[in-house]
């Protein structure tokens, strides 16, 4: 289904064989949702976060907040051949609650004669194509990735209840796989799984990992080929993604779309595990109207939906960051261009 | 005005500002009013006088 998914424009009638007119569903929002959903990993660059298997484990408590399971047990004791210990629950089933608060919504008006004299260009279907590609998934990224950075800094280490704090390194051709392996470590010592573990980068930052692994391959060659350098090896762990660096900052203000706030931070690495997030979507109504007398004969759409991004917070050793102390990604090397 | 919740930035209008503030956004940033410039008694354009000589042009002969 293609992402510009729109209801059909019938009121919410159906035909039938004998030509009789049923009521038909008036609310598209479930099937609008799964086009979208869909379409997540191919439009959004943080779709494998937005695909996150935990999406699938919460339960929704009301239209506005949903519950995520955790379970705790208690560890192992010494046994005893002698006597029988008292027998109790050794688990703790708990709930955590999280409601979401990023309520969004879009409408827009489409003279039926637009569509005519612009050659279908005007349709609904191409308006809200345009509209998801060029708004709303970068608007969706755009709070994903500075949502998480500000649940991160406000989490603690689930090991040793340390507040968390990102990795300030200056980034150069010369330490870009230095810093990228103590990040690894970091999650290497949380006991993250090595498998699925994705890294988000602007396109800045990929340029010089990629310069930095011809370094040290060439390195590698010339001291030996068995001698190329464990830390390119690292980088093969993981999933690389390139991202505009204009979607890898701290704050956005969303009065309006999406735009860089005043005080927000280039992030040059985001590490992390899909497990460790929740991107809760949900559409709470998507409809197209028909022409009518109260929309003096113009077609009406307009979609609202309630979604979010949660850490979990057990988890949140499965995320690190590298975060540029400026506003620009902080680079010194030739190759990199600096952005805001 | 701005107001911020979390990771979120909103510009809102004087009347918007209790429906964002009653749902946890804390206010930022009021519209501030522009600074007065401090009057000063001298004039601006006071002289300034040299006290050094000024150099002698040579007479042509």
């Amino acid at each position: 289904m293609p992402t510009s998914y729109v209801a059909p424009a019938n009121n919410g009638t159906t035909g039938t064989k004998d030509g009789t007119y049923a009521i038909g569903a008036l609310n598209y929002a479930d099937e609008y949702q799964r086009a979208l959903e869909q379409n997540f990993p191919y439009v959004l660059n943080y779709g494998a976060l937005y695909a996150t298997p935990n999406n699938g484990k919460y339960r929704w408590v009301n239209s506005k907040t949903i519950e995520i399971p955790s379970i705790s047990t208690t560890g192992r004791v010494d046994a005893d051949r002698d006597t029988i210990a008292f027998a109790q629950r050794n688990y703790q089933n708990a709930w955590v609650a999280k409601t979401l608060s990023n309520e969004r919504k879009w409408s827009t008006l489409v003279h039926p004669r637009d569509i005519d004299e612009t050659n279908m260009v005007a349709t609904i279907g191409n308006i809200t194509q345009v509209f998801n590609d060029e708004h709303k998934f970068p608007e969706m990224d755009a709070y994903c990735i500075s949502k998480i950075f500000y649940d991160w800094t406000h989490a603690v280490n689930p090991d040793t209840g340390v507040a968390l704090t990102p990795d300030t390194t200056v980034l150069t051709t010369a330490n870009v796989l230095d810093v990228f392996d103590s990040l690894m470590l970091k999650m290497d010592n949380g006991r993250v799984p090595a498998n699925g573990r994705i890294l988000y980068v602007p396109f800045e930052i990929l340029y010089i990992i990629k310069e930095a692994q011809g370094v040290y391959r060439h390195l590698g060659v010339e001291s030996g080929p068995n001698a190329i350098d464990r830390r390119v090896n690292r980088l093969d762990q993981v999933q690389i993604i390139g991202v505009p660096s204009t979607l890898m900052k701290t704050l956005y203000d969303f009065t309006t779309d999406y735009a860089i706030a005043d005080g927000a931070k280039q992030i040059n690495m985001f590490l992390v595990h899909p497990m460790a997030v929740i991107t809760p979507v949900s559409y709470t109504f998507s409809r197209l109207d028909a022409p009518s007398a109260m929309s003096e004969g113009k077609y009406v759409y307009y979609e609202e939906s309630f979604e979010d991004v949660f850490i979990l917070n057990n988890k949140a050793n499965a995320i690190q960051f590298n975060v540029a102390d400026g506003g620009g990604t902080s680079t010194s090397t030739s190759t990199s261009t600096s952005t805001t | 005005m701005k107001v911020r919740k979390a990771n979120k930035i909103m510009q809102v209008t004087e009347n918007e500002l209790d429906k964002y503030l009653s749902k946890g956004y804390v206010l930022i940033d009021e519209v501030p009013a522009k600074p007065q410039e401090p009057k000063s008694e001298e004039p601006k354009f006071a002289k300034v006088y040299n006290s050094e000589p000024k150099p002698q042009r040579k007479r042509r002969k």
